[in-house]
């Protein structure tokens, strides 16, 4: 086998193609060229990368060239996406998730380095490192001020390092980049174009008033010439620009039109295991996720999981039976009673024998009225033991987080 | 009539099977049985029309009051003092053991007692020698009002 000419052979075959995801092999044998999608192979041995490359070597073997100079773009290259980029070259970061220092390490290890070469700065309370490259790299301990000022601005764009987790997070904004005006990172703040203007009235009677935009200059006095049966009215004028335009509002940030978008980074091309190429697609799946052991509740959370317990509005009416009748609780819920006493001595007892729990009237004078209420959980059994009532209401209430 | 019991209570009964299965639906029951006894749901337990009776004359007989009460109102009623009460005890037969303890209980419970219970012999001594029905010393004892002890038109004619 004459394997010179088959690499050759095989060169030229894929020097002419700019199929870049299709491979030309030679065969050894016939000499014609074979073409063999790449993306068929195993992406284990062989990524997506157009550069990559397959071929013969010398002693006929196959070989696998796996494109080692250069990158799509230098890391940490912002990127605007209107879809989501299931590439693990792309981290997202609108997330704010934590991203692993140990499988994203090229963007670690540079955000460490610049980090321990920055310098200082405070702005807006929050306390960060800028960096010669630009970098405005803070602290863990900042986390929560940054979150704070994202969550009121809409911006903040700082990079988070945390260094003895080794992970860091992304900065985020909800609106776009602007050329550079002071320096790269720094917020601009809105600003419209003032709008003003004067008009002229004449003060009837000493009183005049103006606030806010408004404001009156005094141009001179003129006695007041009552009479001659006409009324003076005193008038008030107001500017409220939002008559015009539903653009003006109370309190709202300037805003431009816009196109809603994620932000990814590119965090570079790397060898990664399996369990590694998903750790930032686990790590933006599981933000804002429940821990297991509910400890990382916000309020709102705390509220509604406290709230799943409560009674609903659903309920189903049963039959009161014998004193001492055993029901079973179709779902976690609360087992409700009213009474009224036929004659004194009254009482009404609801016992869940097996959590112990139990809930008992006090005696009850003739005509009095008994009502009460024991929560319960799914299955779980309840005796009613009662004497000298008439029941007017026995039901099972669903607890709010039941269907 | 079908009845639903959990071990030995009887804890619903409804006349179709089918209406008792539906309302059984989240009790706990070991049996359903066929019965044809009738039972109702007395006081919280499923009684016969016999044992419902007998819990309502056990409940009645429950009823008391005062000496002064009783003593009062049959003066009111029918004139009767209480030496004619006493009168009455005393013709009380004593013959054997059992009357003659009857006899002294009763004269005891017109000397002593400071309430009278309607299911005391003494009071069914006296109703039946005065001729008061059951119904009206049951709504006596009740509502305390004397006028049920009154003659009715039959006794005055």
């Amino acid at each position: 086998m004459d394997n010179t000419k088959n690499i050759k052979d095989f060169s030229t075959i894929t020097s002419m193609s700019d199929e870049s995801y299709i491979l030309g092999v030679g065969d050894a044998n016939v000499g014609n060229g074979v073409k063999i999608k790449l993306d068929s192979l195993n992406n284990n041995l062989i990524s997506q990368n157009p550069n990559n490359m397959i071929g013969l070597d010398s002693e006929g073997k196959l070989f696998i060239d796996k494109h080692a100079g250069g990158s799509l773009f230098p890391l940490l290259t912002p990127i605007w996406s209107d879809h989501l980029i299931n590439d693990m070259r792309y981290l997202r970061a609108d997330t704010f998730s934590w991203q692993d220092g140990e499988v994203y390490s090229s963007v670690y290890d540079k955000l460490k380095e610049e980090y321990d070469n920055g310098f200082e700065e405070t702005e807006g309370g929050i306390t960060f490192r800028r960096t010669a490259n630009s970098f405005k790299i803070a602290d863990v301990s900042q986390e929560q001020a940054i979150m704070s000022k994202y969550n009121s601005g809409g911006i903040a764009w700082y990079y988070i390092l945390d260094v003895p987790n080794k992970c860091f997070k992304l900065p985020r904004t909800k609106f776009g980049f602007k050329g550079l005006r002071s320096n790269v990172g720094n917020n601009i703040a809105e600003s419209l174009p003032n709008i003003t203007g004067d008009f002229s009235f004449t003060e009837i009677g000493g009183s005049y008033s103006a606030n806010g935009a408004f404001t009156v200059s005094s141009e001179g006095t003129a006695p007041y010439a009552g009479g001659g049966g006409l009324a003076n009215t005193a008038r008030h004028g107001y500017f409220d620009a939002s008559r015009v335009s539903s653009t003006y509002q109370n309190n709202a940030p300037v805003q431009e039109r816009g196109t809603q978008m994620y932000l990814y980074f590119y965090v570079g091309e790397y060898e990664q295991t399996a369990i590694e190429q998903t750790a930032g697609l686990n790590a933006e799946l599981f933000n804002s996720k429940v821990d297991l052991d509910a400890s990382n509740l916000n309020a709102d959370g705390k509220s509604y999981v406290s709230g799943l317990g409560m009674p609903s509005g659903r309920y189903i009416n049963l039959t009161l039976g014998a004193s001492g009748s055993t029901y079973t609780a179709p779902a976690n819920g609360w087992f409700v009673f009213n009474a009224t006493a036929t004659t004194n001595g009254s009482w009404f007892n609801l016992a869940s024998t097996s959590k112990g729990a139990t809930v008992t009237t006090p005696y009850c004078t003739t005509g009095g009225g008994m009502s009460g209420s024991i929560p319960v959980i799914k299955s779980s059994e309840v005796v009613v033991f009662y004497g000298n009532i008439t029941n007017s209401r026995f039901s099972f209430i669903y607890a709010e987080g039941e269907q | 009539m079908f009845i639903a019991k959990n071990e030995d209570l009887i804890i619903l009964a409804k006349e179709t099977r089918e209406e008792l299965e539906q309302q059984l639906q989240f009790m706990v029951y070991t049996s359903i049985e066929e019965t044809d006894v009738e039972y109702e749901l007395y006081n919280g337990e499923y009684l016969t029309v016999a044992e419902i009776a007998q819990k309502e004359r056990e409940k009645k007989d429950m009823l008391f009051l005062t000496r002064g009460d009783v003593f009062t109102a049959l003066m009111k009623a029918r004139m009767v003092t209480r030496a004619n009460l006493k009168a009455m005890v005393e013709q009380m037969p004593e013959e054997t053991e059992e009357e003659q303890i009857a006899k002294e209980c009763a004269l005891i419970a017109l000397e002593e007692a400071l309430n009278f219970h309607r299911g005391h012999a003494l009071v069914n001594i006296i109703g039946a020698e005065l001729g008061i029905s059951s119904e009206n010393l049951d709504l006596f004892f009740e509502t305390n009002d004397y006028t049920y002890l009154l003659p009715t038109e039959i006794e005055e004619n």
